[in-house]
């Protein structure tokens, strides 16, 4: 007999063979049941519980038959397996497969929807590592069970999430797993016991990730215990409980990533201030991107101590932010940078723009090689002053300055720190650029290099260039003023 | 240009840019080394395309120049089935009957339009979610097939979405 799945597009609406197929069956039944009668003694029951039976499984064909039909189910086999991998609920995959017999035998044969596994049922976990047949597999360890049941799978496994209760539960896992897993590309690790260094026995996974790239690590402090892990080229920390950092155990773990390339830090809690680095410094190679994220009014305080340990020569990307306030970052984050970035004092541009909630420092090399600075909410000029100020403004060779509810007088001496700038724009409301114009004698020195300046400031005030233009010979500006443009164009 | 055929012989002339979209179009075409064929010199590939044709000419044209999904990018391949979202102008666009629904799958499946094949089955994934298996078998005019034994296996998987 032809699959019907499978009969291809010569289907149509009605096939008379079909028909014709099922006014056979229907005779034939009728006249066998006309012929039929009761002998006295039969077993009766049993035999119409048995007929019945039988009765259900012509019937249950009979609705495979009319479900080849239905137009979802002409789909190639490898179309309707491809359906469930946009299902994101385990619900909704284990319910596709009750739908019908196609679906669930479709659905069972595709390898790739039955990767990800989690849980501590034998059954289903039997089930998913035989169905996922040759496919890497994605792991959320939870049950010793599942541990157990996956040794032999190991070298499948390609992401690996432990969530552990404590450090007795490590040392469980890594009983459970001492052959290498060679596949594997991202571990991570949670621990619901917080703010604990965790020890990671040198038997896990036999001491051996050749292929990991990437560690994300939740509410724990640092490690310890593993060999150097030379392939991580991204870690990730985060923290959602109230942990103290220790900023010389996290300096010691970051020392065994000699490939990082990203690091994120974020804390989402309250609690104690990291200790600090002290003398000690760790040198990240390769690193390129830096993000830290705080969602605390502490978070100042503890990323603060983390960057003096950190000697970062290829850094290109930092961010910086935190939803409250970053005051506390601005003692240490300016005093650090030259350490942190010996190629910042390289850079040939930077747009500065700082406004007075907030501050964003902008840097850009000629080469595109972004180096991305963002401080966020700054709570006050003073504040945005003393982050500003330990910025190495000799190198700036381009600079825009939004002039809105600046300092005047911390402006020049910014000025006079300039002195390779030589393409200078100056942003805000006429008042504030009027008053710049106004203290012009105080550029007398000042920006030696400058050699293009433009203005951007509101409608509606007139400003003398020909008069500021003298007074600029006066006080030896080594260019003129040749147009001003108002804020309707920035 | 491109002519394009569909099997109930309507021609279409197409730029090769939107004509491009479809996978299987160009590489038929490159492998033929019809690289450029513009009317009146009509003698570009002939392809059995059917009625939905019209509806995918639609969407290529509307993502014509769009960079084309890596074949051999695993992380994107990953990254694409992991995300359920659809644009504004694709939602809109797959908004039509089950039969055009089907119609539209089967022909960027045919036709090698990874994008277009995506939109079509998270939209058949919307429909699913939240679903229960006698639900979707109304959904899509499907009647229970299983046997007893069939019925009971799958009670007992049914525990197993609870499991954590």
């Amino acid at each position: 007999m032809v699959d019907p799945h499978v009969m291809g597009d010569s289907y149509s609406e009605r096939d008379p063979s079909l028909s014709q197929l099922f006014d056979a069956i229907e005779r034939k039944l009728d006249e066998m049941l006309g012929a039929y009668s009761c002998s006295a003694g039969a077993p009766f029951d049993k035999q119409m519980d048995e007929i019945i039976l039988r009765a259900s499984g012509i019937w249950k064909k009979s609705g495979y038959l009319k479900n080849s039909f239905a137009r979802i189910n002409r789909f190639p086999r490898e179309l309707l397996g491809h359906i469930p991998t946009f299902l994101e609920n385990e619900r909704d995959l284990i319910n596709t497969t009750a739908v019908c017999r196609h679906w669930r035998t479709t659905l069972l044969a595709t390898p790739y929807l039955w990767c990800n596994i989690s849980g501590s049922s034998t059954s289903k976990i039997r089930a998913y590592l035989e169905r996922s047949r040759w496919r890497p597999l994605n792991v959320r360890l939870t049950s010793s069970n599942l541990a157990r049941l996956l040794r032999p799978h190991i070298r499948r496994v390609a992401s690996l999430r432990l969530d552990l209760v404590g450090q007795s539960h490590m040392d469980q896992v890594a009983v459970h797993l001492p052959e290498p897993a060679p596949s594997l590309r991202t571990l991570s690790i949670r621990s619901r016991h917080v703010g604990h260094n965790l020890d990671i026995p040198p038997s896990f996974l036999g001491g051996s990730f050749p292929s990991l790239k990437e560690i994300l690590a939740e509410d724990i402090s640092s490690f310890s215990g593993p060999p150097t892990f030379h392939s991580v080229t991204s870690f990730t920390l985060h923290t959602n409980s109230d942990i103290s950092l220790d900023t010389a155990s996290l300096l010691r773990t970051l020392e065994r990533l000699p490939a990082l390339e990203i690091l994120f830090i974020e804390f989402r809690s309250r609690g104690i201030p990291t200790t600090a680095a002290g003398d000690r410094i760790v040198t990240l190679q390769n690193l390129r991107t830096l993000s830290l994220l705080s969602t605390n009014d502490m978070g100042g305080a503890r990323m603060g101590p983390v960057l003096p340990g950190l000697y970062l020569p290829k850094l290109e990307k930092l961010d910086v932010h935190s939803h409250y306030t970053l005051e506390s970052i601005g003692p240490c984050f300016p005093l650090s940078f030259s350490g942190l970035l010996p190629n910042f004092s390289e850079l040939p541009k930077a747009v500065l723009v700082p406004r007075s909630w907030f501050t964003e420092i902008h840097l850009q090399n000629e080469s595109q090689h972004t180096l991305d600075i963002f401080i966020g909410q700054l709570s006050s000029f003073e504040k945005t002053r003393e982050v500003l100020g330990g910025l190495p403004l000799w190198s700036v060779r381009s600079l825009a300055i939004e002039v809105r509810d600046m300092d005047m007088e911390w402006l020049f001496g910014m000025l006079g720190a300039l002195e390779g700038v030589e393409d200078l724009e100056i942003r805000g409301r006429w008042t504030q650029v009027l008053r710049f114009w106004r203290g012009s004698w105080k550029w007398k020195g000042l920006c030696p290099a400058l050699r293009r300046l433009v203005v951007y400031g509101g409608e509606g005030v007139e400003v003398d260039l020909a008069a500021f233009n003298d007074a600029r010979q006066d006080v030896g500006l080594p260019l003129t003023i040749t147009h001003l443009v108002s804020n309707e164009g920035c | 240009m491109v002519l394009l055929v569909t099997s109930d012989n309507k021609n279409f002339v197409v730029d090769r840019e939107v004509a491009d979209r479809s996978v299987f179009v160009k590489n038929t075409l490159e492998a033929r080394g019809l690289s450029i064929a513009t009317p009146p010199m009509l003698n570009g590939g002939c392809f059995e395309l059917t009625s939905p044709f019209l509806q995918v000419l639609e969407y290529c044209q509307h993502h014509r120049g769009e960079p084309l999904p890596t074949t051999d990018d695993a992380n994107a391949d990953e990254n694409r089935k992991r995300t359920t979202d659809i644009g504004e102008w694709d939602r809109k666009f797959i908004t039509v009957d089950h039969e055009m629904l089907f119609e539209i799958i089967l022909a960027a499946n045919y036709l090698d339009i990874k994008p277009l094949l995506d939109v079509g089955c998270k939209t058949i994934g919307n429909m699913v979610k939240g679903k229960s298996p006698e639900e979707v078998r109304k959904l899509f005019d499907i009647v229970n097939d299983f046997t007893p034994e069939e019925e009971a296996q799958i009670k007992k998987e049914n525990e197993w979405a609870e499991d954590p």
